[in-house]
């Protein structure tokens, strides 16, 4: 299945140099260059990362990611950032979904992150996985085992 | 009472009494994805063959609260890997001696869930998507700002608290699942004696 990626900059240029690369890698890309569109979006598509830009003029990337955070607590956000010491990045961070890359970049770099985050999401998805069978076959065994104590 | 188990993330099994006495497990398991934001003691080793640079690296994971454990000979660094586990690997790529490509995949043998951070110039031809591994490598390119550093430094550590949680979550549920399983089973062969 492609991944669902949702681009957010003010800049155009960049919004589509993103979604250039990221096409290229075979995402379905949503771009946006408003944060309140971009917001909506997420609301209503099962997008699997975020990429969002830091200093925008209608809301900054701690408040977008924030309230994508509350509508999606697992997903994962590549944050831009050229003025780390502006904003509380490392808050951003506490829930170990995200990755963080500094202005200015180069190609190889975001396709490496981009690499990073397929690995990460997947690393998540297999531990998930792997805990939902030990529970369902745990579950299975246990009613099995019960169904006998009551016929008996 | 009559038996019950409950699906999701909750077992909930209460046994038919028997011999005057009712069995009844309630564990609930829950992953937070907010892990607290706070120093956690890593042991990290790092490694390059710049000594300022190693310094000055050593430096900022002190301050994040790391044991740090430098090295600027790639052999030594190889001899100290081989001999206790770390919980970070911080390396250069370039090299003389082992390079880091050689450094990553032996402690990857000796230690297959360890944590890196690779360090590289923007013109290396290093198999970089081959050191990336299942999402437990971060990489930094020269030249980086010490905001760069002290950002991975923390995402290292959350991340590393987040599967370390997913996987204490499934050994504890596999060691829950086990106990009770065999509580039903001793309890089923007791009915079967009686």
């Amino acid at each position: 299945m492609r991944t669902l990626t949702l681009i957010l900059d003010d800049e155009l240029p960049i919004v589509n140099m993103l979604s250039r690369v990221c096409e290229q890698e075979g995402h379905q890309v949503r771009p946006f260059m408003r944060a309140s569109e971009a917001l909506q979006c997420l609301a209503e598509e099962p997008v699997d990362l975020l990429i969002t830009d830091m200093c925008m003029p209608e809301s900054d990337g701690v408040t977008v990611t924030k309230e994508a955070w509350r509508l999606r607590p697992d997903l994962y956000v590549l944050i831009i950032t050229g003025h780390a010491g502006m904003f509380p990045v490392e808050h951003l961070l506490a829930g170990g979904h995200a990755d963080i890359m500094f202005k200015p970049f180069r190609l190889n770099e975001f396709r490496a992150r981009l690499d990073l985050a397929r690995r990460r999401r997947d690393l998540i998805a297999r531990l998930t996985a792997e805990t939902r069978a030990l529970h369902q076959i745990s579950h299975d065994r246990i009613q099995e085992l019960q169904r006998e104590l009551e016929g008996r | 009472m009559g038996a019950s188990v409950v699906p999701c993330s909750m077992f909930q099994v209460h046994v038919p009494g028997s011999r005057s006495r009712s069995t009844h497990w309630c564990v609930t398991f829950k992953v937070s994805a907010q892990v607290p934001i706070g120093r956690t003691h890593m042991r990290t080793l790092i490694l390059d063959d710049e000594e300022p640079i190693v310094h000055m690296l050593a430096l900022v994971c002190e301050k994040q609260g790391h044991t740090v454990m430098p090295f600027t000979d790639s052999t030594d660094a190889l001899i100290r890997l081989a001999s206790a586990p770390i919980d970070l690997l911080i390396t250069d790529m370039h090299m003389p001696g082992p390079d880091g490509v050689a450094v990553i995949k032996e402690a990857r043998r000796l230690q297959p869930d360890l944590f890196t951070l690779i360090i590289t110039g923007h013109t290396g031809s290093y198999p970089i998507a081959e050191l990336m591994a299942d999402g437990t490598a971060d990489i930094m390119f020269k030249p980086f700002h010490m905001n760069e550093l002290r950002a991975r430094l923390a995402l290292a550590e959350r991340r590393r608290t987040l599967i370390a949680g997913m996987n204490a979550e499934k050994a504890a549920l596999h060691a829950v699942s086990k106990e009770m399983i065999l509580g039903l089973q001793q309890e089923l062969q007791a009915r079967k004696r009686g």
